[in-house]
């Protein structure tokens, strides 16, 4: 049987539209398995692409280390940080607070930083606008800050203007973009505002600010011919006392793909059960079709039709069901993801193996599950098939 | 030379009880253009021979030859292009794809045998024309009458040019009317050269045959 064959598309056509209920019904099973699997691709490369991003913005030279336990900030001060310059000369450490800034102007959402100017060197940050904060705003504690663009555009300021801040008027030294203060804000997709100040600035009226000289974290670029985990390793053995949990990317790495195995393992469960109960699904149906057209069979095989005709005959129904619910699957997903992707926290992503994946998947179950009737059909011999009495 | 020819035939089925023999030792030759009539009870073999001539199964015992060719032996492939390109069949239910019209039904005759479809479309509007079903030549085929079905069915049969046709019971389902104008296509095959194996209960029809068998108990005799 061949593709082109002039006479095949008449016979798919009766066989698909002469038990419209059938059909719609092996469409509906199968495309709900490939919707599943569609969503799952589209999760993973969603998971995918974060951390990629995550790992991007974080650094692959870059080590975060923070306290752990309730004993929060016990650790880590100036002495601390001027124990690893020591520990790996060449490294620029910088000592990290993090707080919620108050939003009185309407500015959105805020993250107040506090760290050096060893922070954008770490980041590697290249100011749009103005400069970056350097050494002299920080020994002189300078009411400088460097502010994100959706801030600056939302206060309309430029560098050299002044702009409130927990009661304190801090002049606008630079700009960054907002992809790269969410490095440091985690907030993707440029919701939360970031406002760097030197950490030797105390801000008035700001209570939530910690004891000057602690930090929040410690950011750590490691010195050319290291690794993050040699260097993670020295600190451990350097501090053997000292309670901290070192972030390498690696680690980070290690923990995305946690979370991807485990999305992969629960949703591909349950994506593959759909699978499978719309292959079963078609599978009863295509196996009803033929009971059915055991006379339609008899008389193809008494005008000349050879067995591997009608087998191939109902192998390729199976698989122009599937293939079509496979489409609608896909187009199913494709407009989850249009209408909900956006609302949803989990990432979606849509690529050529959210396309291909599903659709080679729904090829697949059409021949597997459809192999059982074809086989049936084609194994009905033509004397049986049109017996009458006699 | 016959266009079909049984020596000796026999068929069993197996049983849990052992083979069954529904037919034994039968000798069948149809020639070019003859009419040939088998009649007999239910039960006694008949759709098991019509089965056997017709290449849709395979004696137990004995030969068949095909046109001079013989069929013992041939795989299921050989016979299904043998099938396709010698033998025409009607049937009493008519076996029509209901949602397809009277022009698609008489143009699947041709699915199997390699004609290009452009002919079999063409060959199909003549057979339409001679069996006076060009008027509904474009109606789905479950709204025509008894009798247009079972010219469709002929029509059906003939498209290929076969060198036999084989019908079981063709006029089981019609009114008497319907019946004779199917029974005079028929024999208006025969005598342009078409064989014909006819399987009926009805006795009325004998006089259409131009030769006469009787089946009974798996045996056949020929009768006057």
């Amino acid at each position: 049987m061949r593709l082109t064959d002039p006479w095949l598309g008449q016979d798919l056509r009766d066989s698909l539209t002469g038990r419209p209920g059938r059909t719609a019904l092996t469409v509906f099973a199968v495309g709900i398995g490939i919707l599943s699997l569609a969503i799952l691709m589209a999760i993973l490369g969603g998971l995918r692409e974060q951390t990629a991003r995550i790992i991007d913005r974080f650094g692959a030279d870059v080590l975060m280390i923070h306290d752990v336990g309730d004993d929060r900030n016990a650790d880590l001060d100036g002495a601390f940080v001027r124990q690893l310059e020591g520990l790996m000369p060449g490294a620029v450490v910088c000592g990290v607070r993090s707080q919620p800034g108050h939003d009185a102007r309407g500015f959105g959402r805020l993250r107040i930083i506090s760290a050096g100017p060893g922070l954008g060197r770490i980041r590697g940050w290249i100011p749009r606008e103005g400069r970056l904060l350097d050494a002299a705003d920080r020994r002189e504690g300078q009411y400088h800050c460097v502010i994100n663009e959706s801030l600056a555009g939302r206060a309309g300021v430029q560098p050299g203007q002044m702009i409130p801040l927990a009661s304190s008027l801090l002049q606008v030294v630079g700009i960054i973009g907002d992809d790269e203060a969410a490095s440091m804000t985690g907030s993707a997709d440029g919701a939360e505002n970031m406002v760097w100040v030197a950490d030797t600035v105390v801000l008035s009226g700001d209570r939530s600010s910690p004891r000057p000289d602690r930090f929040h974290a410690v950011l750590v670029r490691h010195p050319p011919g290291w690794t993050p985990p040699a260097a993670a390793s020295r600190i451990r053995s350097a501090f053997p006392d000292t309670r901290i949990t070192i972030t390498t990317p690696d680690s980070l790495v290690a923990r995305t793909r946690t979370l991807r195995n485990t999305v992969r393992i629960v949703y591909g469960s349950v994506a593959m059960l759909c699978l499978l109960l719309g292959g079963t699904t078609l599978m009863s149906l295509m196996t009803a079709n033929v009971q059915e057209r055991v006379p339609e069979i008899g008389l193809r095989m008494a005008i000349g039709a050879r067995v591997r005709d009608i087998r191939n005959l109902f192998l390729l129904e199976g698989a122009v069901l599937t293939l079509a619910a496979g489409l609608a699957g896909i187009l199913g997903a494709l407009l989850i993801v249009a209408i909900a992707g956006n609302r949803l926290d989990v990432p979606l992503r849509i690529d050529a193996a959210t396309l291909i994946i599903p659709l080679t998947a729904a090829a697949l179950l059409g021949l597997v599950f459809a192999w059982f009737p074809a086989r049936t059909a084609a194994a009905i011999t033509p004397a049986d098939s049109l017996r009458v009495d006699g | 030379m016959s266009v079909i020819r049984l020596d000796d035939v026999g068929k069993a089925y197996p049983t849990a009880a052992g083979p069954v023999r529904v037919l034994k030792h039968v000798r069948l030759a149809i020639e070019p253009g003859e009419f040939c009539a088998i009649t007999g009870p239910s039960g006694c073999g008949k759709t098991t021979l019509l089965n056997l001539a017709a290449l849709l199964d395979v004696p137990t015992e004995g030969a068949i030859t095909c046109g001079g060719r013989p069929v013992t032996g041939l795989d299921h492939d050989e016979l299904a292009a043998l099938r396709g390109g010698m033998i025409g069949m009607i049937f009493q239910k008519f076996c029509l794809l209901p949602h397809r019209t009277t022009l698609e039904n008489i143009v699947f005759g041709a699915r199997y045998t390699g004609m290009p479809r452009a002919d079999a479309e063409s060959r199909a509007r003549e057979l339409a024309e001679r069996l006076g079903l060009s008027g509904v030549a474009a109606q789905p085929a479950r709204l025509l009458s008894g009798g247009e079905m079972q010219r469709t069915a002929i029509a059906r049969a003939l498209i290929n040019e076969p060198k036999m046709l084989v019908a079981d019971e063709p006029t089981g389902n019609l009114d008497a009317a319907s019946a004779a104008v199917v029974m005079d296509l028929l024999r208006a095959c025969s005598r342009e050269g078409l064989s014909v194996l006819l399987v009926t209960h009805n006795q009325h029809l004998l006089h259409y045959a131009s030769t006469h068998y009787e089946c009974r108990e798996g045996a056949l005799h020929r009768c006057a």
